[in-house]
């Protein structure tokens, strides 16, 4: 079909791995720093479940991730 | 078959340990919290008896203390807090961890800078750690999720939180740097 092309396919999933690291990466990283310095904030509950659901997300995503760089995952694992 | 038998003798006591070990987590919370005032750090949160505290982060003890001590503690969450619940000695090492993985990166990166190794290895090198990272994170993490989902509580939970925590300190280091050895094509995920 040919509609978008590669480059703004990748791109796109770029950046919607890049929002689901956001989310799930950035805000596990504040909740384990409020965990190891007694932080408590009303957003905590929320901050978990959307942590939660954006990893989900974000080990998927990867796994497309690595789909369209799968020539630099060969080449990390010295598989070519 | 006689060789089998005498293992499974001497396996025993260790089986049986497990066992018992599983039994005594019955009833704890599968983070290893000591009285996770409400909201709850988890969608497990549950307050039968009302006093402010997950009932699965109160052991019978601290229960007994709590029932036992002055009415206008009960309910008072200002006085436990997350802190209150890592008094067990859990330290997730933060910035050490943070700190050894930037000066790891930046000797690699000098290493780089003046020829010492090539651009692929150091790449590699980072591209590995990356992925070990996602990969350590994301299985862990699906752990966690089945065990609290399938209100699995074994002796192992803690110590999945622990390693859950470390290796997202690498992941999310790592991603970072990730995005800094990436820099050119990551400015362009902005532009469509």
């Amino acid at each position: 079909m040919g509609l978008v092309n590669r480059r703004w396919h990748v791109n796109l999933w770029n950046l919607i791995i890049f929002m689901a690291f956001i989310v799930s990466g950035i805000g596990g990283f504040i909740l384990l720093s409020m965990l190891e310095y007694g932080v408590k904030a009303p957003f905590n509950h929320q901050l978990l479940y959307w942590h939660v659901e954006a990893g989900v997300g974000l080990m998927i995503i990867t796994i497309f991730h690595f789909h369209y760089y799968k020539g630099s995952i060969y080449r990390v694992f010295g598989v070519r | 078959m006689e060789k089998i038998a005498k293992k499974l003798i001497l396996l025993l006591p260790a089986i049986t340990g497990l066992l018992s070990a599983d039994g005594s987590c019955a009833a704890s919370c599968p983070y290893g919290l000591v009285n996770d005032p409400y909201p709850g750090q988890c969608p497990r949160y549950t307050d039968l008896n009302g006093d402010g505290f997950c009932d699965f982060s109160q052991t019978s003890t601290s229960m007994a203390t709590d029932t036992a001590a002055d009415e206008p503690h009960q309910g008072d969450a200002t006085n436990h807090t997350i802190g209150d619940a890592d008094a067990d000695g859990v330290d997730y090492h933060i910035i050490p961890v943070t700190m050894i993985i930037i000066g790891l990166y930046l000797l690699t990166y000098h290493l780089f800078k003046k020829g010492y190794i090539k651009r692929s290895k150091y790449r590699r090198l980072w591209n590995l750690l990356l992925t070990f990272g996602y990969a350590g994170t994301g299985f862990t993490g699906f752990l966690l999720i089945f065990f609290i989902k399938l209100s699995i509580r074994t002796a192992l939970n803690p110590s999945i939180t622990y390693w859950h925590a470390e290796m997202s300190i690498l992941m999310v280091v790592a991603t970072l740097l990730h995005i800094h050895i990436y820099w050119k094509p990551f400015k362009f995920i902005f532009s469509f």
